[in-house]
């Protein structure tokens, strides 16, 4: 009987264990409900990260972003994106930098004041991912672009009505977008990081 | 920032460029001939292409989907200005034809790059039609100057206009568009060498219409991005300022003391247009960080 604590003990925490990771958010993540969203801009980031002189990851992000979701999970390729991004919401925690930015030099946004993408494709890619294939424009560059989305929840809210969120990234060469200015001081790859939340209509 | 790239190819390889050939070019040509307007455009249009495809990009072709930053723009139309040059050189045509490639330039110039810029209406339009009825006289003045009167006097005082509108691009933080309008400025300072080795020099009406080309672009560029109205009044007057060594109290002088008179009188207007821009500069979030 001595050893009755120990064998009490190797059965309960395993059943701990499976206990609480049964509890995590990640496996009560809500299936994606069908619907038509629009972006919520409070709860949305666009946020990008570029390589300084070869030697650190600026990060910077666009304060303005807008547009419009339609998703049926059980058809995933009817789905549609169209974002549109301020360009002149340009921020990086530095007025003079997002100054720069915003000039000829880079993204010349009193001759392109937008950024856009609009599906083309959505193709289902794993339990919880979306390959969603369409047309970035930017700096008046238009490319075909494939984002990998995953879906990271969702809540149907008394208040808040509802929710529903995606999270992908995606890596584009500035120059392939005719921003070729500073070689040099700047990479050629930018790093996007979307985070999206979408209210349903 | 400026690289070796930028040294190389936005300074060294346009006066290179526009040293050789214009020098070669005029050597042996008798003086009634010495007006080669694809020889020009050449020399001042080939360093500046190389500078921009070097500093800013290799411009993407604009037909289709593609909208082009009016930064490209200027490339394309520097490459139209080398295109149409040859024209000038049908002997009985070659007054009109001057006048039609002057005309089809800054009505592209304006039309690709400022009208967009400018607000609807009559009020526009009349200010658009002033824009390029003001730049053709300016240009078509310029080409008759350097047509009548050797020496150093236009290339020099374009020189230190096209310095003076580099400097205020930079000033309201368009560095690209500075270094771009700077390729230009090196290849005049070659000119002037070369004026000063070659006592008939005459800047050719190619060259001035690749530096009439850049400038503008370059000038509208940065009216659109918060040059105030004041500073491109007064480079425009700088680039108008080689007809002051025509004056009857200068006529008598050396070629090299009216090209002096010329560039001093460039120099004023540019400095308070860079004066002005500065001034804008400061107050704007563009750069300086």
């Amino acid at each position: 009987m001595k050893f009755l604590p120990s064998l009490l003990a190797l059965a309960i925490v395993p059943a701990l264990v499976f206990t609480v990771a049964a509890a995590r958010p990640d496996d009560k993540k809500p299936a994606p409900v069908a619907g038509n969203y629009t972006i919520d801009p409070v709860h949305s980031s666009v946020i990008f990260q570029c390589m300084h002189v070869g030697t650190s990851w600026a990060f910077g992000r666009f304060d303005t972003i807008s547009g419009t979701f339609m998703l049926d999970p059980a058809k995933p390729e009817n789905a549609k994106v169209e974002v549109t991004i301020d360009a002149a919401s340009v921020n990086t925690a530095n007025a003079k930098r997002d100054g720069h930015l915003k000039s000829p030099d880079f993204l010349d946004v009193k001759q392109f004041p937008t950024a856009t993408f609009k599906s083309k494709s959505v193709a289902k890619k794993g339990d919880h991912g979306y390959a969603v294939t369409g047309d970035l424009t930017l700096h008046g560059v238009t490319k075909s672009v494939t984002i990998d989305m995953e879906h990271t929840g969702g809540i149907d809210h008394p208040q808040m009505g509802k929710k529903i969120g995606f999270y992908g990234t995606l890596s584009i060469s500035r120059s392939a977008y005719g921003i070729n200015y500073m070689p040099d001081g700047l990479g050629d790859e930018i790093k996007l990081i979307l985070s999206v939340e979408g209210d349903a209509k | 920032m400026v690289g070796a790239a930028a040294l190389i190819y936005g300074i060294l390889l346009p006066a290179l460029v526009a040293g050789v050939l214009l020098l070669l070019g005029g050597r042996g040509t008798p003086i009634e001939r010495r007006d080669k307007p694809l020889l020009g455009a050449l020399a001042l249009g080939i360093g500046y292409l190389v500078a921009h495809a070097a500093l800013v990009g290799v411009p993407p072709v604009p037909f289709g989907d593609v909208q082009l930053p009016a930064r490209d723009w200027i490339a394309w139309l520097v490459v139209l200005a080398i295109v149409t040059s040859p024209l000038r050189l049908v002997k009985s045509f070659d007054r009109w034809s001057g006048a039609f490639t002057v005309a089809l330039l800054c009505v592209l110039s304006e039309h690709q790059i400022v009208k967009r810029h400018v607000p609807e209406g009559t009020v526009g339009t009349i200010a658009r039609f002033a824009c390029v009825v003001g730049f053709y006289s300016l240009w078509v003045g310029t080409e008759r100057l350097s047509r009548r009167s050797s020496g150093l006097a236009v290339p020099l005082a374009l020189l230190v206009a096209g310095s003076g509108i580099a400097v205020s691009a930079l000033l309201v933080h368009i560095a690209s568009l500075a270094q771009l309008a700077g390729a230009v400025c090196a290849g005049l300072g070659a000119a002037c060498v070369v004026s000063r080795l070659d006592r008939n020099f005459h800047l050719p009406v190619g060259a001035i219409a690749v530096a009439m080309v850049v400038f503008g672009g370059v000038l509208a560029n940065a009216w659109i991005y918060d040059l105030p109205i004041g500073a491109v009044v007064l480079l425009l007057v700088s680039l108008a300022s080689p007809w002051v060594s025509e004056l009857p109290l200068f006529a008598s002088r050396s070629p090299t003391v009216r090209g002096l008179v010329a560039a001093a009188c460039a120099a004023l207007p540019a400095a308070a247009a860079c004066w002005i821009a500065q001034q804008a500069g400061s107050a704007t979030d563009y750069g300086g960080y």
